[in-house]
């Protein structure tokens, strides 16, 4: 039901709040316009009060639209008398009910005080009686048990207490006026652009194929925690070539190449394919300085996911959007719409935070928060994936979920350990394939998984042995051989790269130019 | 479809066309406190979008379409125009045409700027001079008209039936009026034109207030003159799902309450405002001069926990307030130590709380909490199911008072169990049957509603046996005495929804259905209900004839009397999500 309204879509959207004329008789005649109840607000709730004791009700409402909470005052034409009266019980007087009776009347008027009525409202203790023509008027009250107590004759156009037990009316004259302690904290405004969303706990980047030009890379995911210990922080920027604010923020982000590359800041302009329909392909400037590559369809749905997860709507993917991912490959911040460069490089700051901190960064306001988030919501995140037709990542996510006391076999443990480092959690991702590993010591991807946690950990020797054990199950496996080569060129061990290189090339040559180039770039290195 | 018999009088339709119509330009004056929120899309283009009136099975929605036209023209010529233009009119009129029009009663002991008429029969005759008459019913130019076909019935392909509900209003500088009006209409075509051939007004009120401000006026900047409302309270929910990570629970459905109480014990009563996830609650000071004082970080209430209502209630009986605060992850019991120091003293947990209700049920001297709760289809993945009676919600609760801020769920023990797992929205106590003791209406939306009589130490739903069961969506509950014959009426929000009630009433919805079901899914749309209290603890259903039914889709009426002039009145806020889109369900 609720994917409609995360299209930004309306539904019983634009209605006018109404207000009915009670007639006396059951019935009710809508009057909102001329009485200016009419509002346009999604309201959701109304509390009534006398706020300026002038003897009529006020209404508080409560809306979903601009502006959330309103004070309505009333100045309608008087129709009547009126008093107000609170039951004050022995035992508290909710459910007290108030009777007022006139001569010439055959029924009283009846008000119960109340704790809760409407919708999340409560309204004012005060009870509120609009009285007609009548001047004089007789209260009594019910009290909870059903006791009834007179409380006698009293005039009109008063506020009276009801006392239980004192069988008169006392007159109550509102607070007076005192002088006013107008310190007023001046409310911080973190609150940003439009479309900014600061994570409250930053999200792994999942693995995220890209291409550029023949050559395929992937982003995110264990692979990028396998480049060593930490990684460059990226920004990572959507675009199409139909998009005009795009080129714009290009046009930006190039000509601020310098300040950008002093901060050690990566960009990384992923290109979105058009839409077959699309005929206004605008040419960018060719002057761009950064990293670009080509987005698959399969990996724009994924950045998509992503996004529809961050912002829980399920409006198309729009260009530009900008995603900031720190050093451990954790998305930090979406953007949604162009960035600018003083906003993400401000944002950059976001990366030495943790704890308390990190999490009022994400808040526009202060505030006590019992049990804060602490970690992404893996539930809705896989359900998102589920949604945009990825269930294979889903399954990943949802592995990760399974509690570990529940599933004890190696193959459990992989998974549950895959899905973890999938979601760049390493540490939470060793026990489990250790454990896999102990259990059953041959298996080629328990042996690779394990290698691969180790080498993100930055425990490079450990990871090492466990590569050369996956190889002696599985000779031929390119990844395993990839990873073993480029932790041996890391580590300077560049005769025994090249060896790995020549194992590789004949397997896999697109794996294996990587590899080579990644050594040539150590043998430079150490020259 | 296209295979489909047509049916006699071809298709019944209601809530088919709605129409919004801005008159002149110096009329269209906007109060500087609304928002842009309120720039209501006018142009009939815009009700009339999605509607695919082609073939012939769809002959009412052709007919449909096409009353725009004969509409918009009676508005410029008889609205519009400075000063009647008889030949105009007379072309818009059938040679045959036809008119009844009703006359104006003045209602109740009118303070002098207050004008309530109410339309009985014995006006004039013809349609000419009905709509000079109508003309003058509130005096000056209209800031804005709505039009709605409802049952809209093709006789023949000249020919149609149908009901025209309007409502104008007038807004000038010291005075504001209002008009509703009924008519039966014919149309007839004309070649390319369509006529009014006949118009019979059924029913009408119309109200005119004058004063420099008569009516309610918008006055939240100054009683709220904290950055707290500027800055955080007046952008609308959309505003922060643009800002913020969705993680912290901000939802779109903006299901936030108030709860109104005084705090710190002044004798003014003060307001504290719930908020969703990642936003603080406020709680505002009631100030001697009228403004307020935002002080919930000092009191210890600024929670940023999703938060949905609230109540000020004292649980310890030692004079002042505590809070009760249904929040996403249960229910959380603060109490007041000293002065505006409040310290969480209880938590219930749970998910999905909606509204409370606290009163001393077991009469043990202490106030007990019942909670509603209901698992969202809109938010998270609670479907209803069946639809209309489903019965799959979560359970609410009924947390007795143990003293000492200590707890027990006793809903079983005390009888509150049955049809306790449905989608609750509202509660609200009252002694409905006058025998001393409190009884409990639960709204639900997707289904029948509760009502539990206490009867000694237990509670037995009953809301089936004395005829208030009201099968529908409910969202509200407000109990009040609408007729002065001593004994407590109902007023329950619901859905009143176009949309709901143009499909329910279409021959090929459900087809082969049990009627008695179809009539439970009309009841879904059918809008607010209105149920009076008759002698021996009953009901009776008297929503088709109250005039409050047409409430939109309604959230949480509530009653008081507005005009003081003695009779309960009811301020219902409506509208479901306003998105950016203006193409509606």
């Amino acid at each position: 039901m609720g994917w409609l309204l995360r299209q930004g879509l309306s539904w019983s959207g634009r209605e006018r709040n109404v207000s009915f004329l009670g007639l006396g008789d059951g019935t009710f005649l809508e009057t909102s316009g001329a009485m200016g109840l009419d509002l346009p607000d999604d309201g959701r709730s109304v509390a009534q009060i006398d706020w300026d004791h002038d003897g009529d009700l006020d209404w508080i409402v409560r809306a979903r639209t601009t502006p959330r909470l309103r004070f309505l005052e009333n100045r309608l034409p008087r129709r009547g008398q009126w008093i107000e009266a609170k039951p004050v019980g022995v035992a508290g007087a909710i459910g007290a009910r108030l009777e007022v009776r006139a001569k010439g009347r055959t029924t009283p008027w009846l008000r119960t005080a109340r704790a809760g009525e409407g919708y999340l409202s409560q309204s004012s203790e005060w009870l509120h009686v609009g009285l007609g023509d009548q001047t004089q008027v007789e209260l009594s009250v019910v009290w909870p048990g059903g006791t009834r107590e007179a409380f006698g004759e009293v005039a009109t156009g008063q506020r009276y207490l009801l006392v239980q037990g004192e069988g008169r009316a006392r007159e109550s004259s509102p607070p007076s006026s005192q002088a006013l302690e107008k310190t007023q904290e001046p409310l911080g405004e973190r609150f940003g652009s439009k479309g900014r969303h600061v994570l409250a706990v930053p999200h792994p980047l999942p693995s995220l194929l890209v291409e550029s030009g023949t050559k395929q890379a992937t982003l995110g995911g264990i692979l990028a925690q396998r480049q060593g210990r930490t990684q460059k922080p990226v920004f990572l920027m959507l675009w199409s070539r139909d998009c005009m604010p795009c080129v714009a923020e290009r046009g930006e982000w190039a000509s601020q190449r310098k300040a950008i590359t002093e901060s050690g800041l990566g960009v990384l302009a992923l290109e979105l394919p058009l839409d077959p329909g699309s005929t206004d392909s605008i040419a960018p400037s060719s002057d761009w300085p950064y990293a670009s590559a080509t987005c698959p369809e399969a990996s724009a749905n994924l950045l998509h996911a992503l996004a529809c997860y961050f912002t829980d709507s399920t409006l198309p993917l729009a260009v530009p959007m900008g995603f900031l991912i720190d050093g451990k490959g954790r998305i930090q911040v979406l953007y949604w719409g162009a960035a600018s460069v003083e906003e993400v490089l401000g944002d950059r700051a976001l990366f030495d935070l943790s704890g308390p901190e990190r999490l009022r960064a994400a808040l526009p306001f202060d505030g006590l928060y019992w049990e804060p988030p602490s970690e992404p919501d893996w539930n809705r995140w896989a359900g998102v994936l589920r949604a945009r037709d990825l269930p294979e990542v889903a399954a990943e996510v949802e592995w990760g979920l399974i509690s570990t006391t529940d599933v004890q076999g190696p193959e459990a443990q992989y998974q549950i350990g895959q899905a973890r480092l999938r979601q760049g959690r390493l540490e939470d991702a060793l026990p489990h394939l250790t454990q896999a590993v102990e259990a059953a010591p041959r298996i080629a991807r328990y042996l690779e998984a394990l290698g691969q946690c180790l080498h993100g950990l930055g425990r490079s020797a450990e990871a090492q042995t466990y590569y050369e054990r996956a190889l002696v199950a599985q000779p031929r496996n390119s990844m395993v051989l990839y990873s073993l080569g480029s932790l041996q060129s890391s580590a300077g061990e560049v005769s025994a790269a090249r060896r790995t290189l020549g194992t590789l090339r004949p397997l896999d040559p697109d794996l294996a130019e990587r590899l080579r180039l990644q050594i040539e770039a150590k043998e430079a290195e150490s020259k | 479809m296209q295979s489909r018999p047509q049916a006699p009088l071809g298709w019944y339709l209601t809530g088919w066309l709605w129409l919004v119509l801005p008159c002149s330009a110096q009329d269209r004056e906007v109060p500087a406190t609304q928002s842009a929120a309120q720039n209501i899309p006018a142009p009939i283009e815009r009700a009339l979008e999605g509607l695919e009136a082609t073939g012939s099975a769809w002959t009412a929605e052709v007919w449909n379409d096409s009353l725009g036209e004969p509409i918009r023209a009676l508005r410029d010529v008889v609205w519009e125009a400075s000063k009647p233009d008889e030949a105009a009119w007379q072309r818009l009129c059938a040679p045959d045409a036809q008119g009844t029009w009703l006359k104006g009663q003045a209602l109740g002991g009118g303070a002098p700027d207050w004008d309530l008429q109410q339309g009985v029969a014995g006006g004039p005759e013809g349609l000419m001079e009905g709509w000079k008459a109508i003309r003058g019913r509130l005096a000056g130019p209209l800031s804005r008209t709505e039009w709605h076909v409802e049952g809209l019935q093709v006789v023949d392909a000249e020919t149609a039936h149908g009901t025209l509900r309007l409502q104008w209003i007038c807004e000038q500088p010291g005075r504001r009026g209002t008009m509703h009006s009924l008519w039966d209409v014919t149309w007839r075509r004309r070649g390319q034109a369509i006529l009014w051939q006949r118009v019979e007004e059924r029913e009408a009120h119309w109200l005119t207030l004058r004063g420099a401000k008569p009516g309610f006026v918008d006055r939240s900047h100054e009683v709220f003159p904290s950055p707290a409302y500027r800055n955080q309270l007046s952008p609308g929910i959309d505003f922060w799902r643009e800002r913020l990570d969705a993680g912290l629970g901000t939802g779109i459905l903006g299901h936030q309450g108030l709860a109104i109480g005084d705090v710190d014990g002044d004798g003014l009563e003060d307001v504290y405002v719930l908020e969703p996830g990642g936003l603080p609650n406020r709680l505002f000071l009631h100030q001697p001069d009228g403004s307020t004082r935002e002080v919930a970080k000092e009191a210890g209430l600024d929670v940023l926990n999703y938060s949905s209502s609230a109540l000020w209630v004292d649980l310890d009986g030692d004079s002042d307030k505590d809070l009760v605060l249904a929040t996403a992850e249960g229910v959380r019991v603060l109490e007041q130590k000293s002065r505006l120091r409040f310290v969480l003293a209880y938590s219930f947990p749970g998910p999905d709380c909606t509204s409370l209700a606290a009163a001393d049920v077991d009469l043990d001297g202490d106030v007990d909490i019942y909670v509603c709760r209901y698992s969202s289809p809109y938010e998270s993945s609670g479907l209803p199911f069946p639809y209309h009676d489903a019965e799959n919600g979560a359970a609410n609760w009924m947390l007795e008072n143990l003293g000492s801020f200590s707890f027990r769920e006793s809903s079983e023990a005390w009888g509150l169990s049955e049809g306790a797992t449905r989608f609750s929205f509202a509660a609200s106590f009252e002694d409905y049957d006058n025998d001393g003791d409190l009884d409990l209406y639960v709204a639900n939306d997707f289904g029948r509603n509760a009502l539990y009589r206490k009867e000694g130490k237990r509670f037995r739903e009953v809301a089936g046996e004395v005829s208030a069961q009201d099968v529908a969506a409910g969202m509200g509950v407000t109990w009040g005495d609408w007729n002065h014959d001593g004994l407590m009426d109902l007023y329950v929000s619901n859905m009143d929804s176009n949309a709901g009630q143009r499909v329910t009433t279409q021959a090929n919805f459900l087809p082969g259905a049990d009627p008695a079901e179809r009539e439970l899914f009309f009841q879904h749309a059918r809008g607010s209900a209105t149920y009076i209290g008759i002698p021996g603890g009953h009901f009776e259903d008297r929503t088709m004839t109250s005039g409050a039914r047409r409430s939109l889709w309604a959230w949480g009426g509530l009653s008081g009397d507005l005009d003081l002039d003695g009779n309960l009145d009811l301020v219902v806020p409506n509208g479901f999500v306003t998105g950016e889109s203006t193409k509606d369900l």
